[in-house]
């Protein structure tokens, strides 16, 4: 396993993110409530705790974000970037080839 | 207003860990809008205020988790953030590099230029040279402390290093006669001050300019991180 496979699952929730607002753009409620809907809650994490995601991808010039006032309040939303767009293909491919390698080995038959 | 309380903590802890600025400002904000946000979300499903409140508090996580996330994430985006203890070296680093296009620029400006002000701008040039790569490294020192966050340890002894030094190298022209009439077999020393200024009387390390060249760069960093958390408190315009 190399060094990028070994780090795969630290960078799963940043192919979600990746994904998911590539499709729309989204804040961070919004993207929190599409990860626990889609996913048939199966990822539960301190909610909280995506914001870092989405600041170190802006940071990365992974995402866009631009700031709108909503009902008095500040809102961030996100989008994905054309790097980002490129970072989404290599982590999915990797993210295949992980997939592809657990299969491989849970499915044998072992006697 | 239930979440005055979590954002004051979550602003605390955010502020221990060097993060004051814009991604301060604008984590809190989100954060307090996904907390109305679970909150609403939750009454409509039929949850009682003060219950929805504290399940919004519970699934957002806690201030300290959050802002460890937070600080992890801006450190990983900086090999200085990574990595705190290269910041002493990248400053001395910063500093020897003015000292050696300071030291260029001299000497081109010795064999090069030939006219009656030729004194006064060497001097001059000589005094920036001596004290360009020391407010050089100051003012490296901090813009990472606006742009990273990081503990003062490593700050304070980049700024410690910086300041010494500053203190341990001087740069002059020899013959002194050449300052004034142009001698054309000037040299340019740039020499080590340390041993033979300091090591007879050590006291002298704790002179008045010596101090000035210690507190300067920690005073810059202190009031770098003073002006963030200023305009972290700051309502941003629309």
């Amino acid at each position: 396993m190399n060094p990028k496979q070994s780090n795969f699952v630290n960078g799963l929730p940043e192919m979600l993110i990746l994904r998911l607002v590539s499709v729309e753009e989204m804040y961070g409620y919004q993207l929190v409530a599409a990860i626990r809907e889609r996913s048939g809650d199966t990822f539960t994490f301190g909610e909280g705790c995506i914001y870092p995601i989405l600041h170190k991808l802006v940071g990365l010039r992974c995402l866009t974000s631009r700031r709108q006032v909503v009902d008095g309040r500040p809102r961030h939303y996100y989008k994905t970037s054309a790097k980002g767009r490129k970072r989404l293909d290599g982590l999915s491919a990797e993210w295949k080839e992980t997939v592809s390698g657990a299969h491989a080995i849970m499915e044998a038959q072992y006697v | 207003m239930f979440e005055r309380a979590y954002l004051q903590q979550l602003k605390r802890e955010l502020r221990a860990r060097g993060i004051w600025g814009r991604h301060a400002q604008t984590l809190i904000e989100e954060t307090d809008d996904h907390l109305r946000e679970t909150t609403a979300a939750l009454r409509e499903k039929g949850v009682a205020e003060p219950i929805a409140q504290a399940q919004a508090l519970q699934l957002t996580g806690a201030p300290r988790l959050l802002a460890q996330a937070a600080t992890d994430g801006l450190r990983g985006q900086h090999a200085i953030g990574r990595h705190p203890w290269l910041l002493c070296g990248a400053a001395l680093f910063m500093a020897l590099v003015a000292t050696f296009v300071a030291v260029v620029a001299l000497a081109f400006y010795v064999t090069v230029t030939r006219h009656w002000l030729y004194g006064p701008i060497l001097t001059t040039l000589v005094t920036l040279a001596n004290w360009g790569p020391f407010f050089l490294g100051v003012a490296f020192l901090a813009w990472m402390t606006r742009s990273i966050p990081s503990g003062w340890k490593p700050l304070l002894i980049a700024c410690v290093a910086v300041g010494l030094a500053s203190s341990a190298f001087t740069l002059r022209i020899w013959p002194h006669s050449a300052m004034v009439n142009g001698d054309t077999w000037a040299a340019i020393l740039l020499y080590l001050t340390l041993p033979h200024h300091y090591l007879p009387n050590p006291v002298k390390l704790f002179s008045a300019l010596g101090f000035v060249k210690l507190l300067l760069p920690i005073a810059a960093c202190v009031i770098a991180r003073r002006t963030l958390a200023i305009r972290s408190s700051e309502p941003t315009a629309e």
